[in-house]
């Protein structure tokens, strides 16, 4: 017999020993002492999975999203004078003579 | 009528939903057969023990670890997890301890051969546990694991060629460490 021969057998009479009966008890045990950490991630993905859309929907979901984000983002670009409004739009006297007299012009 | 009992990939869903008796399923399931191979890289049945006890608390603690969407089987998944813990150990407690408990299954009757036999299988485990990482795998997963070439390969990430090279070296290392108890009856 060869040596490879030799060593193939001596390597299959090599027995792991058994383990232990309480192993797969002994890890059970052990966990219930173990706090289970949840991602962030995960527990929003499990969230949504309840709420599936057809894809039409994830479109205007999205059209819908990105029109909230324009909106705030350029909410601050118009410059509206709150305090002023109601001075900007009343007429003065003299506006109202003005208009008045162009009505009798035309009678 | 036998009842079909879930798929591992079902249990860890029903893990990662908080379900602790999916996890006691998994772990009666596979934990003797991680202690198999935890064992032949520890060569110490409580070191080997620990290692599967730790590698399934990992995965209790943090069960999003497992990514359904990489379609990898638990099996694949979880065997390099034990094996990393047991090389990360090996690093740890780097000398390598002498096997104190084994089977001898030749059933020759003669009490020297049979001494001289566990001799050499307590020597052949060390020597086995001492061979570089990815030899040892190789010969682990092809010898012990009982695992074909292609499987094993695509397990190491490495190509056949690359891990038939590698068993080879194995065995080449074990047939000069082992020479005194290796006798060549040819010619």
């Amino acid at each position: 017999m060869d040596k490879n021969k030799q060593l193939e057998q001596l390597m299959s009479a090599y027995k792991v020993p058994l383990v232990s009966v309480s192993l797969a008890d002994r890890i059970i045990l052990a966990a219930t002492h173990v706090r289970q950490r949840q991602s962030i991630w995960g527990w929003i993905d499990r969230m949504f999975e309840e709420f599936k859309l057809p894809l039409p929907g994830y479109s205007l979901t999205s059209l819908l999203a990105i029109g909230f984000l324009v909106g705030f983002l350029t909410y601050d670009h118009i410059d509206i004078d709150i305090a002023n409004i109601g001075n900007v739009y009343v007429a003065s006297g003299e506006s109202i003579d003005q208009f008045l007299d162009e009505d009798e012009a035309l009678l | 009528m036998a009842t079909e009992l879930p798929d591992d990939e079902y249990l860890l869903l029903q893990i990662q939903e908080g379900n602790n008796t999916a996890f006691a399923a998994l772990v009666k399931r596979h934990s003797a057969k991680y202690y198999n191979l935890a064992f032949r890289y520890m060569i110490n049945r409580e070191s080997a023990e620990d290692i599967v006890q730790t590698a399934f608390l990992k995965l209790f603690e943090n069960p999003e670890i497992w990514n359904p969407t990489k379609r990898v089987k638990f099996t694949t998944w979880f065997y390099r997890i034990v094996v990393n813990l047991c090389l990360d150990n090996k690093k740890k407690y780097k000398t390598v301890q002498l096997p104190d408990i084994f089977e001898i299954c030749d059933g020759r009757p003669h009490q020297e051969e049979k001494a001289l036999m566990q001799e050499a299988q307590s020597l052949l485990a060390a020597e086995i546990a001492s061979l570089p990482d990815r030899q040892k795998s190789a010969l682990i997963l092809c010898f012990y694991e009982d695992m074909s070439h292609k499987e094993a390969a695509e397990r190491l990430a490495v190509s056949v060629e690359a891990l038939q090279s590698l068993l080879m070296r194995a065995k080449e290392t074990l047939k000069i460490k082992m020479k005194e108890y290796l006798r060549d009856t040819h010619g």
